[in-house]
């Protein structure tokens, strides 16, 4: 029997190898009935830990692991290496702390807080332990690592001893001595003879000696990942120096292994190595936990009633009462099915006893609203009355058909999920209210936990191996958002890897350790929404430590406040809310009084849908995305209720169920919609007969087998795996039977089920969602200025600002230029003689600090530049972009560039010379000739030198660096004149082009999405913008080996494609090939300026566009999905050929989809590179 | 100790139980010590199919046989294979 008493998992942060699951299996495999886990600096793998040990029947023993200040210790000032170097770990000396009892794990929490209370390292003297620790329920020990440890391997043995003694002094019994061997040889830490040394020291002492292995991987063969971790930890290359580890002895070892190594320690000093080994075990059984009854796995903690105002007893009568105030004004008259709902809603609560969990949310919920801040519940909590009529949720659950069962069950005693949106722009304050209101005591943010994924892990090791830093970006950058463990994986799969030479033999330690540090936690950070609201005992509950912004955090992830049942609410902040809240304030502004979009109830504008079926929803909620677009187009909802399915239909189960497209044609009438039964129309008519909500799974199965709908709800979570779906199966037959059901309907109706309940989608969910999606489209429809001011404030969507600036324009507003004296910080809405107007806004200038906005707007309006320069003070490179992008123009009368100019005028360059004068303080005295040409006479700073003004080329590049739009025209007018010529098809034109004609079209990326769709294969869907619309296309397996790239990496790009007609107004492009525009456009520029002929020209562009790609080739199973020929079909695979061999996931319902679906993919995403628009080459002719 | 660098054969079963050198059969009676040392992996890592985890070890053992008396040996290896060493004796 041994324990290891020391062992470091993945969550002390790049120093444990393994996940605190895998120690855990490799303990009980060893035969182990106890295991410890003593991360670095905090609990942040325990809960994890104690639930892998509870379901291994393992005792846990958890405990942390220290630094320690010694008295009279300063940090080291060393001049600072590269990345940070060794300065981020100053190396202290170490102390272990255990918990022995729920009580210990109470002060542990206290004793980690304290630790990170007031540095950014968190550290501890003696003297903190001491605090916290003397005479109560832990244990101290000191190791190898400790100060002690280290007086040791310099060979003061005296010192030790006195320093060991020191800390006997403060806390008594409460310290032990752990000795390590790790068969290092030497004097050094982790030495036989270190080893041997504490145990003299603690002999002297007459303290128990334990032995621990101080272990940090599950097993041996993870010792290169230590190193690894060593290094990153450190920000420093592989060195011996910066590795802690001498050997692979640090990893779990079986009880002989360990009486070895303790044998080896005993017999340098005389000590009895079998004392040791049975201390170790005494220590274990003092600190064993219990998962449930210490650490409080499966309780449930919420606020007190007092902090609410209430009293246990009264509980039940004040959210009655609450909620009938809530229905008497929402609904006027509570019918008798509104007060039946209501009395079974609160039966269920008070039998869970949750009334504590629904009066929380209600007082934060009216704590938001009461500071002027939107707010909207999301999730399965719509489906609640009583969240309803506290105000939580704001969709009517009856009228909507929303059931309570999903969210919270008297089946399960867990507490609900309840998420609040609120702006986003304003979430802190929400934060700070809620702080302020519940106390410090009760209330901490929840962590997040990041985890290597393939991106970071190419990053850390390939800074670790010193590979040069320009490779490992382009390596890292190469990788679609994956998981570290799929890295080579992905190396077989995408060709546009290999191409890139990533599948090379040298790089396969690389990636070897690159998968290793799969799921490793790398970093903490303060979860987007998550907040806990507990009880007065919070913090002997959960270590708190601050987050980066300041706010106190827990050390627990959502999962394992989850585990502990501290209640957990989800305040999200939602751009979208920021954004119409910004629109609100501008009608509020410039006209005076806002709607009130609370009140649009019961959703019925005509004008709205019409909109949304015109496929217009660019930046509304939800419905905006090119998917969306198309499925709003061919859907065309008309009320409410059709958002809420639109939205369940827009989802990755739905989509790759295929569920769509039976749902539209019984929708639109093409075929009869099929209720199986009669029973069953209630249920299903709502969606033409298609299964599309979770509730309708819940509703089906009460249906059929008469059950309640709160058990309907455990089948439906059955139903999610293979056995649950067995075990449903034996129990749903039989009473589908007894109600007399035929054989033939029950199987076809199990055939749904199990199709379907892991795909529907939470109707509640989708309501909720439904409301701000139908309040943006409403604001968009009917103050489009303003709602769009708001969303290019707030930024809430997919797309890049440019779009909404084309979208503005298509919808006839004005986009008006910057002004440095009427651009503010925001977007704003503006009105002028031809209609209403958005104003760009100064906070895009490339570079422009808050506080210089901040001056500019306080100093408005300026006289001239030399005015401007003197009361704004800004600093000279964000005036000098103002001057570009046109922020003095209108102050300076300066227009569009013509041939035939005033030489009077000052143009843009004369500001550029007059700025340069004014930062080097040589402007000289005006002249005072100069002042005829003005009528103010402060702006006499600015002299027309003649210089040309910059051209409309010029202005659009200006534009696009500083801004990131094309604000005054599109940036596709450059590339007309060429795509006239090559007769390259516009989206206008798109509708009129044949079927399986082969066409070419242009545009800016707009987006790209790997969507999961039905054959199990990788599809690129790409949407290019071309200034008359969207053009969207797909690229397929076969095309993407010598495309991808080209796909993913360019901005500006010519696709060539085949047309599909779908319908009368539906087309599709399925492309052949894309290339980078601005370089087809560099040919056929090049071509021009040599042969001074047009057709040359684009014989030229016609000639790159028809070569076949080098050792392009078909691979794998792919069968064309038309008759018509491929461009090229070449028999001899090469690395830069199509899809490799393919791996297809496979889900429990049958449905097959490719592992790179649905995430991000590679290269930078659309909305953060429009700066990049300019294309410049590398020295082409006729530049 | 006098230091050698002489190959022998070591039976070896966790911990080496006997060896052979210069044609006598050496008992081991007690291991007195033993350390390990990694290699710094790195600098080979891009010669690939490298082991990462190479190391030597080295045993302190006192051994002997009954003509001999005992004496203590190093022998040292790399970890995992058969290579081994006598590297020092002290007698």
């Amino acid at each position: 029997m041994f324990t290891h008493l020391q062992t470091f998992s993945g969550y002390s942060f790049q120093y444990g190898a393994s996940q605190p699951g895998a120690l855990v299996a490799r303990a009980a495999e060893l035969g182990m009935t106890r295991l410890g886990l003593t991360d670095r600096s905090g609990l942040y793998g325990a809960v994890r830990f104690a639930k892998a040990c509870l379901k291994a029947g393992i005792a846990p023993v958890i405990g942390v692991d220290l630094a320690v200040v010694p008295d009279g210790w300063r940090p080291e000032r060393r001049p600072t290496a590269a990345r940070g170097g060794e300065l981020r770990d100053p190396r202290l000396p170490r102390a272990t702390v255990w918990a022995t009892s729920r009580a210990g794990w109470g002060y542990l929490c206290e004793l980690i807080s304290d630790a990170h209370a007031t540095r950014s390292d968190p550290m501890v003297t003696l003297g903190t332990i001491a605090q916290h620790c003397a005479g109560r329920d832990v244990v101290v020990g000191l190791g190898a690592d400790s100060h002690a440890g280290r007086l040791l391997v310099q060979g003061r043995l005296d010192d030790a001893t006195r320093e060991v003694a020191r800390w006997r002094d403060e806390l008594g019994r409460g310290v032990v001595v752990a000795m390590t061997n790790h068969h290092t040889g030497g004097r050094g830490v982790a030495s036989a003879h270190q080893a041997g040394g504490l145990l003299r020291v603690a002999g002297r002492l007459g303290l128990p000696a334990v032995a621990t292995n101080m272990v940090r991987m599950a097993h041996r063969e993870q010792a290169a990942t230590v190193d690894v971790l060593d290094a990153t930890r450190r920000l420093v290359p592989l060195d011996l120096r910066n590795i802690d580890r001498r050997n692979a002895e640090g990893y779990l070892k079986s009880e002989p292994q360990m009486r070895f190594a303790v044998e080896e320690a005993a017999r340098l000093v005389g000590a009895d190595a079998d004392a040791v080994l049975a201390a170790t075990e005494q220590l274990a059984e003092r600190c064993a936990l219990d998962p449930m009854a210490d650490v409080g796995l499966g309780e449930i903690r919420l606020p007190e009633f007092e902090i609410l105002g209430t009293t246990p007893e009264a509980a039940p009568r004040v959210l009655r009462e609450r909620s009938i105030a809530g229905l008497n004004a929402r609904y006027g008259v509570i019918s008798p099915e509104v007060q039946d709902r209501l009395d079974d809603e609160l039966a269920v609560i008070g039998k869970l006893g949750f009334e504590s969990y629904f009066l929380t949310v209600g007082d934060v919920t009216d704590l938001i609203r009461g500071m002027g801040i939107r707010c909207a519940a999301r999730g399965s909590g719509a489906g609640s009355l009583v969240n309803y009529a506290l105000g939580i949720s704001g969709v009517d659950p009856i009228r909507y058909g929303l059931i309570m069962e999903r969210f919270l069950s008297p089946l399960r005693v867990a507490l609900p999920d309840i998420d609040v949106d609120v702006e986003s722009a304003r979430r802190t304050e929400v934060y700070d209210r809620i702080l302020e209101t519940f106390g410090h005591q009760r209330v901490a943010c929840v962590a997040m936990i990041e985890t290597y994924r393939v991106r970071h892990a190419v990053r850390d090791v390939g800074a670790a191996l010193s590979l040069p830093p320009v490779e490992v970006d382009a390596m890292a950058k190469a990788f679609p958002h994956i998981r570290a463990r799929d890295a080579r994986a992905a190396l077989r799969d995408l060709p546009e890897l290999r191409a890139a030479g990533l599948a090379e033999k040298r790089l396969e330690v690389l990636f070897d350790l690159v998968e290793s540090l799969d799921g490793l936690p790398r970093h903490i950070a303060l979860h987007p929404c998550g907040v806990i609201l507990s009880d007065s005992a919070l913090r002997q509950r959960t270590p708190v430590e601050g987050s980066f912004g300041g706010y106190p955090m827990s050390q627990f992830d959502k999962d394992d406040v989850e585990d502990l049942g501290l209640l957990k609410l989800d305040v999200l902040g939602i751009r979208m809310q920021s954004a119409m809240a910004h629109a609100l304030g501008e009608l509020e502004r410039t006209t005076g009084s806002a709607p009130d979009i609370d009140a649009l109830a019961p959703f019925d504008d005509e004008e709205v849908y019409d909109m949304i079926a015109r496929r217009q929803t660019l930046g509304c909620f939800q419905i905006e995305s090119p998917g969306q677009r198309e499925l709003v187009g061919k859907f065309g909802p008309s009320s409410f209720e059709d958002i809420v399915i639109d939205i369940s239909l827009f989802r990755p189960g739905p989509v790759k169920s295929d569920m769509i497209t039976p749902f539209i044609d019984a929708r639109q009438g093409f075929r009869e919609p099929d209720y199986l039964h009669d029973d069953f129309r209630p249920v299903l008519e709502q969606t033409a007969g298609v299964v599309v909500f979770h509730e309708q799974i819940i509703q089906l199965v009460a249906v059929v087998t008469g059950c309640t709908l709160a058990q309907g709800d455990e089948v439906r979570r059955a139903l999610g795996d293979r056995e649950g779906q067995e075990q449903v199966k034996q129990w749903l037959f039989p009473r589908a039977r007894e109600r007399g059901y035929d054989e033939e309907l029950i199987g076809r109706v199990w055939d749904i089920l199990t199709s379907f309940a892991s795909f529907g989608f939470c109707k509640a969910h989708a309501a909720a969602f439904a409301l701000p999606t139908y309040q943006s489209a409403w604001l968009k429809r009917h103050h489009p200025a303003h709602f769009l001011a708001g969303v290019l404030t707030h930024d809430p969507g997919m797309y890049p600002k440019r779009l909404l600036l084309e979208e503005a324009r298509r919808l006839g507003l004005a986009v008006l230029g910057l002004d440095v004296n009427v651009s503010t910080g925001e977007y704003r809405a503006e009105e002028t003689p031809d209609g209403w107007g958005i104003r760009l806004s100064l906070a895009d200038v490339k570079g422009i600090a808050a506080d210089e906005i901040e001056r500019i707007v306080e100093a408005q309006p300026f006289q001239s530049l030399t005015d401007f320069w003197e009361r704004a003070s800004v600093s000279q490179p964000t005036a000098e972009h103002l001057v570009l992008a046109g922020a003095f123009d209108s102050l300076y009368g300066i227009g569009e560039a013509t041939g035939i100019r005033s030489s009077t005028q000052v143009t843009r360059r004369d500001l550029l010379l007059t700025l340069a004068d004014l930062h080097t303080g040589t402007r000289k005295q005006v002249p005072a000739q100069a002042a005829f040409t003005f009528t103010e006479a402060d702006a006499l700073d600015v002299v027309p030198s003649g210089l040309p003004e910059m051209g409309d080329d010029e202005r659009l590049k200006a534009e696009l660096e500083i801004l990131g739009l094309d604000a005054s025209r599109h940036i596709m007018e450059r590339y007309l004149p060429m795509l006239r010529a090559i007769r390259a098809t516009s989206a206008r034109t798109l509708l009129e082009a044949k079927n399986r004609s082969e066409i070419l079209v242009a545009g800016v990326k707009v987006a790209t999405q790997t969507p999961p769709v039905r054959s199990g294969r990788r599809v690129i869907f790409l949407t290019l913008d071309d200034s008359t619309g969207p053009v969207d296309a797909t690229f397929f397996e076969d095309v993407q080996g010598p495309y991808s790239a080209t796909v993913f990496n360019t901005w500006l790009l010519l696709v060539r494609g085949v047309v599909r007609r779908t319908g009368p107004r539906g087309v599709s492009i399925r492309a052949t090939g894309a290339w980078d525009l601005g370089q087809v456009h560099d040919v056929w520029r090049a071509e021009l300026e040599r042969s001074g002929s047009p057709d040359d020209a684009v014989a030229a562009v016609r000639a790159l566009v028809e070569e076949v790609p080098e050792g392009y080739s078909l691979v794998g199973e792919y069968v064309p999905p038309e008759k018509e020929g491929h461009a090229a079909i070449a028999d001899d695979h090469t690395r830069a050929g199509g899809m490799g061999r393919r791996r297809v996931l496979v889900h429990a319902s049958g449905f097959r989809q490719s592992p790179y679906a649905d995430i991000k993919p590679q290269g930078t995403s659309a909305a953060e590179a429009p700066r990049k628009l300019w294309h410049s080459s590398p020295g082409s002719a006729g530049r | 100790m006098r230091t050698y660098h002489e190959p022998i054969a070591v039976l070896f079963d966790e911990r080496p139980a006997q060896f052979i050198w210069r044609g006598r059969l050496l008992l081991v009676k007690e291991v007195q010590a033993l350390s390990r040392e990694a290699s710094p992996w790195w600098r080979r890592a891009e010669q690939s199919e490298t082991d990462l985890l190479r190391e030597r070890e080295v045993w302190r053992v006192e051994a002997g046989n009954g003509r001999l008396g005992r004496g203590v040996y190093e022998l040292a290896r790399t970890v995992g294979e058969e290579d081994w060493v006598l590297q020092a004796v002290a007698d």
